[in-house]
């Protein structure tokens, strides 16, 4: 066994003065414990540390760590004994050494030569976390155990100076290589040793080294006692501790139930939940509640007029549970949502449907657009001036673009009510369009971002198997507007960027973002196009009958596609090629919707089915429909769809049916939209054609806190 | 050719000999490197080419060196994809389970690995790493989460039960 013999007593006798002198192990009653020698062995010898009296921070603190785990240490022969909060320690003397040394040495590798003999480091005794321990056995070994070792603010009982008498007789001791066999010279024994030990700054390398002797002729029963005690010792406050940048991704990876828990926990943790608004802000889009940047800004901007006093991180988290209340209500199938019913303007077919906040946009095979207020229900005006049904229509902002099948587009100002523009140049009815935004698409060399389009476009997409690229003309609300609109053939208009030919059938479906366009085509055929160039990127070939729909994700990469052959595909457009196809339908598959974590399709089958959207691997498919499904919507967490007679509500996560969301539709259902709070369905009744609004968010849970109590 | 020894130095001294992939699994060490070693192959043959590159990191500790250097060679052969902007998909997947095993590790420890991927930057160590003590609030109470990291409530009654009233709404899912 090591001595001490790198300090000494000299250096050490400067501490605290001698008259605060204090022996730990003064009231240790070997004697009352052990009636006899002999039995001693099998008997606990009580050692009382009484670090709780010690005027030493660290030992303070360690004793407050030690509070937390108080254990019971069962020793080999099934003694019990005992460590226990108060800091007193009884250790069953268990027999002589060696064997237990054995299985030590079992466990834990050890003998490298810097164990024999530490390096005197210079290591600050008050820091007791930066020990320089001989590091070169860690490496050594590969028990996670030493790593522990080295740094245990376990209580020490760093007393006092001691006299330099005790050192030799310890000596002495180290000297003979005889186990001590008497329970007298066990006691002294351990009388000086701890004397010594006190004597040694705390966390010293010394100390470490001392401390490495012991557990080597520690058994494995104590030494996993030790590691529980030592776990629960090191535990610290992570959260606050970790620089601030780090606490922010933990708290990021918590769900709404313990993000809220957060600010109950201390006041250094309250203030980290209060510092960013961010946590809020990314649930409302990981639960689904939001997915636009639009979207939230929209709110965020509509709730901080509200709430002048509020702080934004206390802003969001209202924002997350206005909408967690309002999906509740959604879920709760006795909850009635306020229902508007609109009378349409008799038999005609709701094409298309759009909405948002203030107005519903409906189009019909009657040549007319008809604009709703969407929270009175009140009618805002009829567009006419399509001499043929209006099959595909979409709006950005005030901007309205519609085709119909007299093959024309015409671009409309929603405010005024007027048409704008007419473009024409199709031969054929426009089936289908998209309005593409400016989006960033890259980074110039000067680090500025390169945006694509410049100014939005629509797409147009005809029976006559061509796809139009239009600037989309922009009016302002108030600008003054001519009487007549703007009629522009393909020759002399301005507006036209491109025309992509390519394919040989009507084009069905197409949407697109930023410089990327997707179609699909009765020729079943897909194409991917690069609008800055106008050139067809790939051809996607593979189904076998006529596509019908088609998805963008332009996250992964990636697109989808839904066909008349009853299946549907998932495209990689790295590659052009088909990473997955989706069998399961019995009939074509017309409609297909994506979000972050749901493929959804449905078809004419009367079936609904969720699909993974990373393998394409089936998750539930949605029975109930007696009929093809005409219209669906969904998000993370609900689907709504629509066949022949009703409107039903699933959850997208588990497959369950909800609730039917209107049980007195009596013909068809040809169009359903939603958002976090409202279902705007275009159904038939008595054959007569409606518009219905669900609000789930009336009474509006937005306004002060007592709302949103009642509601919850 | 033959590659460069690689030896990485602790705050304490040590040194640990690695594979080139295994010490790039740091991206701080591998813009080291990249700056020290400006093109793999031409203009080897200076003399020193046989001398063994010595990365020193004055914040980490040989015990979590080593720690560390496991981790980087169990994905030695992995190519983590590019995850500038954390994904909202990935921010609810479970933790790997050899992570999760990996980093079953005590407090002190754990918290000194993440410092050190984070010092080191590699990132899905530290996203790991801040996973296993999301997992450690999770589904608690707050009494509990307060044992875990020994943290001492310093709210008066009164300002808790405030604090309560306003999550009250979080408190059933």
């Amino acid at each position: 066994m090591a001595s001490p013999d790198q300090t000494s007593p000299n250096s050490v006798s400067k501490g605290p003065c001698v008259n605060s002198i204090r022996f730990p192990l003064s009231n240790i009653n070997l004697s009352s414990v052990l009636p006899d020698s002999r039995e001693a062995l099998d008997h606990a010898t009580e050692l009382r540390t009484d670090t709780a009296h010690d005027n030493d921070t660290d030992s303070r603190t360690s004793r407050k760590r030690l509070n937390t785990g108080g254990f019971v240490i069962e020793s080999a022969d099934s003694e019990m004994t005992d460590l226990s909060v108060d800091g007193k320690i009884i250790v069953n003397k268990t027999g002589s050494s060696p064997p237990n040394k054995k299985r030590l040495v079992d466990n834990i590798p050890v003998g490298t030569p810097s164990m024999t003999s530490p390096t005197a480091s210079s290591a600050g005794s008050s820091d007791t976390t930066k020990l320089s321990t001989p590091s070169n056995y860690v490496i050594n070994t590969s028990s996670n155990f030493s790593d522990e070792l080295q740094q245990l603010p376990l209580p020490s009982p760093s007393a006092s100076p001691i006299q330099s008498g005790n050192v030799q007789e310890l000596d002495e001791y180290a000297s003979e290589s005889q186990p001590v066999q008497t329970v007298e010279q066990k006691a002294e024994l351990v009388k000086l040793i701890t004397q010594m030990i006190s004597m040694l700054p705390s966390g010293s390398s010394e100390i470490n080294h001392i401390l490495w002797s012991l557990l080597q002729k520690t058994d494995r029963t104590a030494l996993s006692t030790f590691q529980d005690l030592i776990r629960s010792s090191l535990r610290k406050d992570l959260v606050t501790l970790l620089p601030s940048e780090i606490t922010m991704k933990i708290f990021g990876y918590l769900d709404y139930v313990s993000l809220s828990k957060t600010s109950e926990i201390c006041k250094s943790w309250q203030k980290i939940a209060m510092e960013s608004y961010d946590f809020w802000k990314d649930l409302l889009f990981r639960d689904g509640f939001m997915t636009s940047a639009e979207e939230f800004d929209g709110e965020y901007n509509w709730m901080k007029n509200i709430h002048q006093g509020l702080n934004s991180c206390q802003l969001t988290k209202l924002m997350y549970r206005r909408r967690l209340a309002v999906g509740k209500r959604w879920r709760d199938p006795s909850f009635q949502p306020r229902r508007i019913t609109l009378p349409g303007q008799g038999p005609n077919v709701i094409t298309c449907l759009q909405f948002d906040d203030e107005k519903i946009v409906a189009g019909s095979d009657d040549h007319t657009i008809t604009i709703y207020d969407t929270n009175t229900g009140k009618l805002r005006s009829v567009l006419s001036g399509h001499t043929g049904g209006v099959w595909a229509m979409k709006y950005l902002g005030n901007i309205l673009a519609t085709g119909a099948t007299d093959r024309t587009v015409r671009i409309w100002n929603i405010k005024q009510g007027k048409c704008t523009h007419i473009f024409r140049g199709h031969t054929s009815t426009v089936r289908c369009l998209d309005i593409l935004e400016p989006k960033q698409i890259g980074v110039d060399d000067e680090g500025n971002p390169i945006m694509f389009p410049k100014t939005p476009l629509v797409v147009t997409g005809s029976r006559d198997s061509t796809l139009y690229v239009w600037r989309l003309p922009i009016t302002g609300e108030d600008d003054k507007l001519p009487d007549e609109p703007v009629d522009l053939d393909e020759n002399f208009n301005k507006y036209l960027v491109k025309v992509l030919r390519g394919h040989n059938g009507p084009i069905r479906a197409v949407c697109g973002f930023a410089n990327v366009l997707l179609n699909g085509s009765y020729d079943t055929n897909a194409r991917v196009w690069d609008l800055r160039t106008g050139d067809c990127k790939w051809v996607l070939s593979g189904h076998t009958d006529k596509i019908y729909s088609c998805v963008l994700d332009v996250k992964k990469n990636r697109c989808v596609t839904g066909s008349a052959d009853n299946t549907v595909r998932i495209w990689d457009l790295n590659t052009g090629e088909t990473t997955a196809i989706l069998e399961g339908h019995q009939n074509l598959v017309g409609l297909i919707t994506l979000s972050e974590n749901a493929l959804v399709s449905a078809a004419a089958d009367s079936t609904v089915r969720i699909w993974d959207p990373n393998t394409g691997d089936v998750k539930h498919v949605l029975r109930g429909h007696s009929g093809a499904i005409t219209c669906i919507q969904h998000n993370d967490n609900f689907i709504i769809s629509g066949s022949n007679g009703m409107v039903k509500m699933w959850d997208t996560q588990t497959g369950k049916f909800i609730r039917d969301l209107l049980d007195d539709v009596d013909g068809q259902v040809w169009q359903v939209k939603s958002d976090f709070r409202r279902c705007i369905a275009a159904v038939q009744k008595n054959d007569r054609t409606y518009i219905e609004i669900l609000d789930f968010g009336f009474p509006d849970a937005a306004t002060v806190d007592e709302d949103l109590d009642q509601i919850m | 050719m033959t590659e460069r020894k690689i030896i990485i130095i602790t705050s304490d001294g040590d040194k640990f000999p690695v594979e080139r992939k295994v010490a790039e699994k740091s991206i701080l060490i591998k813009n080291m490197l990249k700056n020290l070693l400006p093109a793999d192959d031409e203009e080897e043959d200076d003399e020193d080419a046989d001398e063994p590159i010595e990365v020193p990191t004055q914040n980490v500790r040989s015990a979590v060196m080593k720690n560390i250097l496991e981790w980087c060679d169990h994905y030695k052969d992995y190519n983590f994809p590019d995850d500038e902007q954390d994904d909202d998909s990935k921010k609810s997947a479970p933790i790997d389970a050899w992570d999760k095993n990996f980093l079953n590790v005590d407090q002190e420890m754990l918290y000194e690995i993440i410092l050190a991927a984070n010092y080191l930057n590699i990132k899905p160590l530290l996203n790991a790493g801040c996973k296993v003590v999301a997992e450690m609030i999770r589904g608690k109470s707050p009494e509990e989460i307060r044992k875990t990291f020994n943290i001492v409530n310093d709210f008066t009654p009164e300002e808790e039960a405030a604090i309560r009233r306003e999550n009250e709404w979080a408190e059933d899912r």
